[in-house]
């Protein structure tokens, strides 16, 4: 029957692949309809095929600086396999794409998940061990927490600080957004009008941006 | 007084700062990086996407289709004979 064809045939002009892109082959079926082979395609993952190649340039430098900012501390884990791993996932359908959710979150989401499982995994393997001695820095920390996973992220929010060091304003919204406050009530904590939160918050993510662009590697 | 769990302070503000990067305006990324960043960026960040999807430039040379082939390779090849 023609129309159903159509419409699919819309999806796989648009669809570009090459030898190496083999994921795709769990969501992939074979149908004989008037006696003449039809291939389907799960169309949830020729969406995200098609969306990836219609990320804009500047969705593309988005997307490196959220990998940057994923991947930051975590030794011997590149953004970009970080990034390759996580396109994989959500053609391989590992991940299902949800409807509304901008496919830059979906990847930022999905690429979360493999940093976390990748502390988990050096954490069980032994690569990460805190000295004694840095983990009594920690002071106020809960004793019941991770101490190893404690002094990596308290040294994460001190890199973090880094960035901003020189902006009064972005360490209090800084600190407010660690806290879990909402906009308003770190303005109201810190006593910053709405339009000082609205620019030191541009002021932020263009350097977050900056940062993605010359962040290294490790 | 509860203790201070830094490792909840670092997931809330990743997720924060993660959502100001996606908040940021094409303006914001113009300013953050200049013309030659973003093309600089880009063009690393295509490279990761084509070691997944394949070349967008090798799409599109019309063969037969082998069943055998690689998923997306077969997939491509069908789309050439659909034409």
């Amino acid at each position: 029957m023609a129309p159903a064809r159509t419409y699919q045939n819309k999806n796989w002009g648009r669809v570009r692949g090459g030898s190496r892109g083999a994921y795709i082959s769990l969501v992939e079926r074979f149908t004989e309809r008037s006696g003449r082979q039809i291939v389907t395609v799960d169309n949830t993952t020729v969406d995200v095929a098609r969306a990836i190649h219609a990320l804009s340039s500047a969705d593309l430098v988005r997307l490196k600086a959220l990998a940057r900012l994923w991947t930051r501390g975590q030794d011997g884990l590149a953004w970009s396999d970080v990034l390759h791993e996580a396109i994989a996932r959500a053609l391989g359908g590992a991940r299902r794409w949800p409807p509304g959710v901008p496919i830059v979150a979906f990847l930022s989401g999905i690429m979360r998940s493999i940093c976390e499982d990748q502390w988990r995994r050096d954490r069980r393997e032994g690569r990460v061990l805190a000295r004694e001695e840095d983990v009594a820095e920690l002071g106020g920390a809960d004793p019941a927490a991770d101490p190893e996973r404690a002094l990596a992220a308290a040294q994460a929010l001190a890199a973090v600080n880094e960035l901003f060091a020189g902006d009064a304003m972005a360490l209090k919204v800084i600190a407010g957004l660690a806290d879990g406050l909402s906009p308003l009530e770190i303005c109201r904590f810190y006593g910053l009008s709405e339009r000082d939160y609205d620019t030191t918050r541009r002021r932020m993510r263009r350097a977050l941006l900056r940062r993605g662009l010359i962040w290294s590697e490790t | 007084m509860s203790q201070w769990r830094p490792q909840t302070d670092l997931e809330r503000l990743l997720d924060a700062l993660a959502a100001e990067l996606m908040a940021a305006s094409d303006d914001d990324v113009r300013r953050a990086s200049g013309p030659r960043g973003i093309a600089a960026a880009a063009d690393e960040v295509r490279r990761v996407i084509d070691g997944v999807l394949g070349d967008p430039a090798e799409a599109d040379a019309p063969r037969g289709v082998d069943a055998g082939l690689p998923p997306v390779a077969f997939l491509r090849e069908h789309r050439a004979r659909q034409h």
